[in-house]
């Protein structure tokens, strides 16, 4: 014990005044929730990848306006119709040679198409050209999807908000008109729909998400039933806050990634269904195009002009594929049972 | 004597062969013929038979008094001679002896009685039945003011004698009698079925070339057998005839291509891969495309100038060589082509009413007479829509005139587009701006098409009001309903005020591209009425 | 025992409350809806005009319209078609059903067949090229609308190579070209399910356990993993008949299959408001029984779920 008194002031030094932070410092960069869900996107190929395809059809399909507008895609020049697809060099398959009624010709040089024009996707049976086409169809589409995910957003959310956060009776009876509502076929319901409005964009995506936003809403729903009991919540609610702020400020952003993901899949599953509803005639109406119209076009005459079918339908597919994938990787990231 | 032997059996083979050719059912001379139809069938009852492909059925199992040859001409069927009185208001048909329906039971005058009144009877519902105006009471019958349905202009004078008594002379009548609401009905046997009659095969009897043999009211796949019973059953030369429903065109171009079936339509795409095949051939049909520019919702359409320039502004080569390929033919005229003769020149009707340069294609002109109009009118730009149905031939048209109209400064056009049954309803109530219509003949007369454009006329949904148009048609109607030379040329004047007037804007003729197989022959098609007629049918 | 069947009561007495609300709403939508059902409506007199609408019913006010289409409705009355002269929408649709249930029925069995065995390859192989090969093939069902798959199946497959019939329905043999157009997006469904769920068992603890126990590899693909990823596959059925409803509309029109889903596209174009409610009503009945039995079957394999909640 005598030992410790030969300790002299001059033995210790001062601590600095920040001594608490330094010793707390944490290794790894802190990071969000948001951040890290982005660090683990980026992790899966598959999916980083769809990302940046989807970015750019999406930018290639809206940036575009000037180019591939109603005026400049409706444009016909009917002799020109049904022309290949024919790039600059003369690359077989792409230079504008075709077969049809058992002949070979240079469809280009027929139709008396000026050299040095070229339709990279070939024309339609109006003579349009379908690259434009296809990025206002791809555009259009789009368009459908999004307004139809955006009804999801705000109806889906908030049904499933507040039937999770009144529970009881309310949510019983609300969870009742969910059932009844999933309970019948989207295509009837769209039928119905359809045949009383006007055709056209947005009651085609009114249509659409008309039966989509049930999935949504139940989602909401079951989270909202785990969030409610939690501490954060129960802290907001004593301090009086009102419901509706804390549905904004606490269970939207707690929700935010199980909503974006649904909406990545109500995306690709609102371009899939418009495409069969053009072929079942009710699609989007003419002259405007969707890929599903399209497509649609290309199917019937695509043993005669294939490249009519080839081009939607590969913008089509990368487009689907990516939108899957991109679902897929943005739910594991956000999935906390998969965190590493 | 040895060498003999073999000899007689090879004769006695030979003897046998034809003779099972003959009578068995299972030896047939000539193959089953594999036809398609695009929808199903919806009704055999021929009081309210309304659908294309319902004609073509009940045609093929039943005769009427008449029944057109392959140049759509009448020529008697189970009637074997008729009179005429000179006022034209008086039939005597006579029967055929001994004629029979499927089941056995005699054909008589009477089952001619009771189909008519059958169809008259405001009971039935019937929706051709307007066909029969201007037969004895038909209109008053219809319209329920007349309650017995005996006064109806039709009698049985004995078994074999039919007596058709007119209000006034109706020169389309013998052209109208090989049409389905023609038709004999056996009585006993329509009361027997009751509400089920003419919805099942075993509801129905035949008294035409085939009996249809398994139609359970909803099924695609149709098939029938040549009736034994039908008096001319010598000139039937198939067995069997199946009649499939497939609605998609490139389905039926590929079970044709596999051999499955015998004939299938064409759609414009595929005509022109197709059109150096041995099976191509187009079906004439009496049926115009027309555009109908509503006076009533868009006040500029009365203008003269603003319609014509409407007109003008349309290439109807283009839209039918490479839009329409296959199925249609430039139009310029309301009255369709292969309608009938006219008989002061021998020219086909839509051909010899034609005026030359009124109904063409001059886009400057077009301008024009635009211009000329927007000034009368004081205004600067028109804003019109288009209303179409959600068929192909809709479609394609309606971008194809958008675009051309459009080329008209001052002149915008936005398309609508409903379903075909909202479409007629539209049109009817006039509640619409632009629409493109189709008509298709009843029977062969201008006046199928042309009265119904008459002022105030229930289908002139355009409301284009021409006076002298309408003394014309009523010229044709009374005056000179006995002169068929002076009935024409009423018809061709009236015709020749709307080309230039453009009371309806005419787009094109209708016709039908397919493929039939060529080893199909003796194939019967009409422009009007039941397109198909299998009678003469075979397949070698 | 008792409890399942207080719950299956309770369950079908919400389907009859659901289907009494789709009908009244189905109704109501029809009379907004312009257009007549009468091909030559301006041909007609008032007299025989007045006769028709008699004989549909269409005479009546329209509260007394409502109640009698209720009351038959509930007893699978729909009354007569408008485009069938005289044929009652129920026998229309009885005539048809067959070759769309079978056809549905096959595709369903189909799908789920391939989809699992492609997921639970992809699984196997997770993180590898083949798992984004695969994937990939699975997705190719819901990145192709059926239309352009069955169109492409039937000119190649069924007249370039005549493996196959084209179209038709005269036996088993002709079903086999529809049944995998229309069988490609539940296994779409299927096969990506099967993936997630057999990717998440494996990183379990109980699969650690069986790998430290020795367990071979395959043993515990097919012992522990599949059979524990397909239970909750049974819950994904119901959304699956959705879409084989509405992809058979479109099949069945390409193949020529004469089904209820090609008459019904016919029926909404020719204004047929009886057949369109009635298969709207058929429809939606169809899936709601759908729903009912799979809820049933997953409560029975899987102990956890306890039916009456």
């Amino acid at each position: 014990m005598a030992e410790l008194n030969q300790a002299t002031p001059a033995d210790f030094t001062l601590l600095p005044n920040d001594r608490k932070r330094n010793n707390e410092t944490i290794e790894k960069p802190s990071l969000s929730f948001m951040q890290d869900a982005w660090r683990r996107l980026k992790k899966n190929k598959g999916a980083f990848i769809s990302l940046w395809i989807v970015v750019i059809i999406a930018l290639a399909a809206f940036l575009t306006v000037p180019y591939a507008n109603p005026t400049t895609t409706s444009k016909q020049d009917v002799n020109q119709q049904n022309l290949p697809a024919k790039v600059p060099g003369n690359i077989p398959g792409l230079n504008g040679m075709q077969k049809v009624d058992g002949q070979r010709f240079d469809a280009y040089k027929k139709a008396h198409v000026k050299q040095g024009e070229y339709h990279v996707f070939g024309t339609d049976q109006f003579g349009r050209d379908i690259f434009k086409r296809v990025l206002y169809g791809t555009r259009i589409s789009l368009e459908v999807a999004l307004i139809a995910a955006m009804i999801d957003l705000v109806f889906g959310v908030s049904y499933g908000l507040i039937s999770g956060w009144k529970g009881g009776r309310v949510d019983m009876i609300m969870q009742r008109i969910v059932e009844i509502v999933s309970s019948v076929p989207n295509l009837v319901i769209f039928v119905l729909l359809i045949l009383i409005l006007k055709p056209g964009l947005f009651s085609i995506a009114l249509g659409i998400s008309l039966t989509s936003w049930t999935s949504m809403a139940r989602l909401v729903r079951a989270e909202v039933l785990s969030l409610k009991e939690q501490d954060f919540v129960s802290a907001a609610r004593t301090l009086g806050t009102s419901p509706v702020k804390i549905g904004l400020r606490h269970l939207v952003p707690n929700i935010s990634s199980t909503i974006i993901v649904q909406l990545m899949f109500t995306i690709p599953s609102a371009i899939f269904f418009e495409a069969l509803l053009s072929f079942i005639g009710i699609g989007i109406p003419v002259p405007m195009a969707s890929l599903g119209t399209l497509l649609n076009d290309g199917q019937a005459a695509f043993q005669f002009y294939p490249y009519q079918l080839v081009f939607p339908a590969i913008v089509m597919s990368v487009l689907m594929i990516a939108f899957n994938l991109l679902a897929d990787g943005l739910r594991d990231a956000f999935d906390p049972r998969t965190r590493d | 004597m040895k060498i003999i032997k073999p000899a007689l059996i090879a004769t006695g083979v030979s003897l046998a062969l034809p003779l099972a050719f003959q009578t068995g059912v299972h030896a047939d001379k000539y193959k089953t013929i594999n036809w398609t139809e695009t929808a199903p069938i919806s009704t055999m009852d021929p009081s309210k038979v309304t659908a294309a492909n319902d004609f073509d059925a009940l045609t093929a199992t039943n005769d009427g008094l008449f029944r057109a040859d392959k140049h759509n001409n009448p020529q008697l069927a189970l009637a074997e001679s008729y009179t005429k009185s000179k006022d034209g208001k008086k039939y005597i048909f006579k029967l055929r002896p001994n004629l029979k329906w499927s089941n056995g039971t005699p054909l008589t005058a009477h089952d001619f009685v009771y189909g008519w009144q059958r169809t008259n009877d405001p009971k039935t519902g019937s929706q051709y039945a307007y066909l029969y105006s201007g037969i004895k009471n038909a209109d008053a019958i219809q319209s329920g003011k007349e309650k017995d349905l005996s006064k109806l202009g039709v009698k049985a004078l004995d078994d074999r004698t039919l007596e058709v008594d007119l209000e006034r002379p109706l020169p389309q009548l013998i052209q109208m009698l090989p049409m389905a609401p023609f038709f004999p009905q056996n009585e006993a046997f329509v009361k027997k079925a009751g509400s089920n009659f003419g919805t099942q095969s075993k509801y129905i009897l035949s008294s035409g070339p085939y009996v249809q043999q398994d139609w359970n009211g909803s099924n695609d796949t149709v098939s029938y057998k040549k009736n034994q019973n039908y008096y001319d059953k010598r000139a039937v030369k198939t067995n069997h005839l199946v009649i499939k429903t497939i609605a998609d065109a490139n389905t039926g171009y590929n079970l044709y291509k596999s051999n499955t079936i015998d004939f299938t339509n064409l759609s414009p795409q595929q005509v022109t891969a197709s059109r150096h095949n041995k099976a191509y051939t187009t079906v004439p049909s009496a049926t115009t495309s027309y555009m109908e520019l509503n006076e009533k919702t868009v006040p500029e359409f009365k203008n003269t100038n603003i319609r014509r320039a409407i007109s003008y502004a349309i290439d109807r080569n283009v839209l039918t060589d490479k839009l329409l390929t296959g199925s249609a033919t430039p139009a310029t005229t309301f009255s369709s082509t292969h309608l009938v003769k006219d008989p002061n020149n021998g020219e086909d009707f839509s051909k010899s009413a034609t005026v030359k340069g009124a109904v063409d294609y001059d886009l400057p002109k077009a301008q024009k007479l635009f211009d000329e109009g927007m000034k009368q009118e004081g205004k600067k730009n028109l804003k019109v829509q288009l209303l179409i149905d959600d068929s192909d031939a809709g479609k394609r048209s309606a971008q194809f005139l958008q675009d051309q109209l459009q080329r008209i400064k001052g002149l915008d056009v936005s398309i609508k587009t409903v379903p075909y049954k909202q479409r007629l309803s539209l049109t009817q109530e006039k509640n619409f701006q632009m629409v493109i219509s189709l008509w298709g003949a009843d029977y062969a007369d201008p006046s199928t098409f042309l009265d119904l454009y008459k002022s105030g006329a229930p289908f002139n949904s355009g409301s284009w009001n021409n006076e002298k148009y309408t003394k014309l048609i009523d010229k044709a109607n009374n005056q000179d309903v006995n002169n068929p030379k002076k009935r024409f040329a009423d018809y061709k004047q009236a015709e020749q005020i709307m080309s230039k007037e453009m009371g309806v804007v005419p787009l094109y003729y209708r016709s039908q591209a397919a493929f039939m197989r060529p080893s199909v022959k003796g194939m019967v098609t009409h422009p009007a009425g039941a397109i198909y007629d299998f009678k003469w049918a075979y397949k070698e | 025992m008792s409890g399942m069947i207080k719950y299956v009561l309770k369950r079908l007495g919400i389907i009859l409350l659901t289907l009494i609300i789709i009908i009244s709403i189905t109704f109501f939508l029809m009379k907004l809806m312009p257009g007549s059902p009468l091909a030559n409506a301006a041909r007609l007199s008032d007299t025989q005009r007045q006769v028709i609408e008699a004989q549909y019913g269409l005479d009546k006010p329209l509260i007394v319209q409502y109640w009698n289409y209720v009351v038959n409705a509930l007893q699978f009355n729909f009354g007569n078609s408008f485009q069938f002269q005289n044929q009652p929408v129920s026998t229309l649709i009885a005539q048809r059903i067959g070759p769309s249930a079978q056809l549905g029925i096959q595709a369903l069995v189909f799908g789920i067949v391939f989809g699992i065995g492609l997921g639970a390859a992809a699984a196997v192989r997770r993180n590898t090229a083949a798992d984004t090969g695969l994937s990939i093939i699975a997705v190719l069902g819901v990145s192709i609308p059926s239309f352009v798959f069955a169109a492409l199946l039937q000119y190649y497959v069924g007249l370039k190579l005549n493996w196959l019939p084209i179209a038709g329905w005269e036996g088993f043999k002709f079903t086999i070209l529809p049944t995998i157009a229309l069988g490609m997006q539940p296994m779409a469904t299927a096969a990506r399910f099967i993936r997630t769920e057999m990717v998440d068992v494996m990183g379990s603890d109980y699969i650690e356990l069986a790998r430290a126990k020795g367990l071979s590899g395959s043993d515990i693909v097919w012992k522990h993993t599949l059979r524990n990823s397909l239970i909750p596959l049974v819950t994904l059925i119901g959304p699956m008949a959705v879409n084989l409803m509405t992809g058979s509309v479109v099949i069945e029109k390409i193949f020529a299959i004469p089904g209820i889903g090609g008459q019904f596209v016919s029926s909404i174009l020719t204004n047929d408001y009886p057949l369109i409610m009635g298969t709207t009503i058929v429809y939606s009945m169809m899936l709601m029984v759908v729903l009912l039995i799979t809820d049933i079957v997953y409560g029975l394999i899987d102990p956890r779920i306890r039916l009456s909640n």
